[in-house]
């Protein structure tokens, strides 16, 4: 793990371009500013995680008994 | 040699997905479902396809995945099982019309279904193309319960 030290307003970046600023510093709780390319996808940890376990989890229930009919789903949208 | 020029087409505009799980399903390409980054947590599978279950109209779809034939999910619309939801969805990115889709973990003991309302599927209906939307900061969970599956739950 790379260790910096910032003060309130330094940024840090990221390969070309990510950057990572330091915008508040409050107790225990640090702002981050992040400025990144819309196809970087960023995320808390902890939402990161709980999402990747209930795909996991999705995956893995019981859905075989309502095995599907082979009836390919095409451009049209639902319609309600 | 016109059949034979045919099957040749034909062969080239499906895919042939073996599952041990869901069986042998020929997909064709206009039905395949690009997820370029894959879903959360499973990068690998980035092609999928739905399927309608059989026996009528139902608010749920299967999301087969052709990468990894195993891979299945159950999918729900949740637009139209919680009519609000739709309003809480980012402005679409691309002008067309995009499917909302949700994944449903369903466990056993006691069974439970719950609907993915914190993470959803965007799909462009034009390019087929679709991702993994992560809701942060909003009040939906991964873990929404689906008590009665063709009745809307009473407004939230």
């Amino acid at each position: 793990m790379l260790i910096l030290t910032r003060k309130l307003g330094e940024v840090i970046r990221v390969g070309d371009a990510v950057t990572v600023r330091v915008l508040e510093v409050k107790g225990n709780q640090v702002r981050l500013g992040i400025e990144a390319p819309a196809d970087v996808r960023i995320y808390r940890e902890e939402v990161y995680r709980a999402i990747r376990r209930e795909n996991e989890e999705a995956a893995l229930g019981q859905i075989d008994p309502l095995a599907p009919a082979a009836t390919p789903w095409r451009k049209q949208l639902d319609r309600n | 040699m016109a059949e034979a020029a045919r099957q040749e087409l034909t062969a080239t505009a499906a895919v042939t997905v073996q599952s041990a799980r869901f069986g042998t399903h020929t997909v064709p390409e206009e039905c395949i479902l690009t997820f370029a980054e894959g879903l959360v947590g499973i990068p690998q599978a980035t092609r999928f396809w739905l399927a309608e279950p059989a026996g009528g109209p139902s608010p749920f779809r299967y999301l087969l995945s052709i990468d990894l034939p195993d891979l299945g999910f159950l999918v729900c619309d949740p637009c139209q099982l919680w009519p609000a939801y739709a309003a809480e969805l980012p402005a679409a990115e691309g002008a067309g019309d995009v499917q909302v889709l949700a994944i449903v973990t369903v466990r056993d003991e006691p069974r439970t279904l719950t609907a993915n309302l914190l993470a959803p599927l965007l799909i462009d209906c034009e390019t087929r193309r679709g991702r993994q939307l992560v809701l942060d900061g909003s009040r939906y969970s991964t873990r929404q319960p689906l008590t009665q599956p063709t009745d809307p739950p009473a407004t939230r």
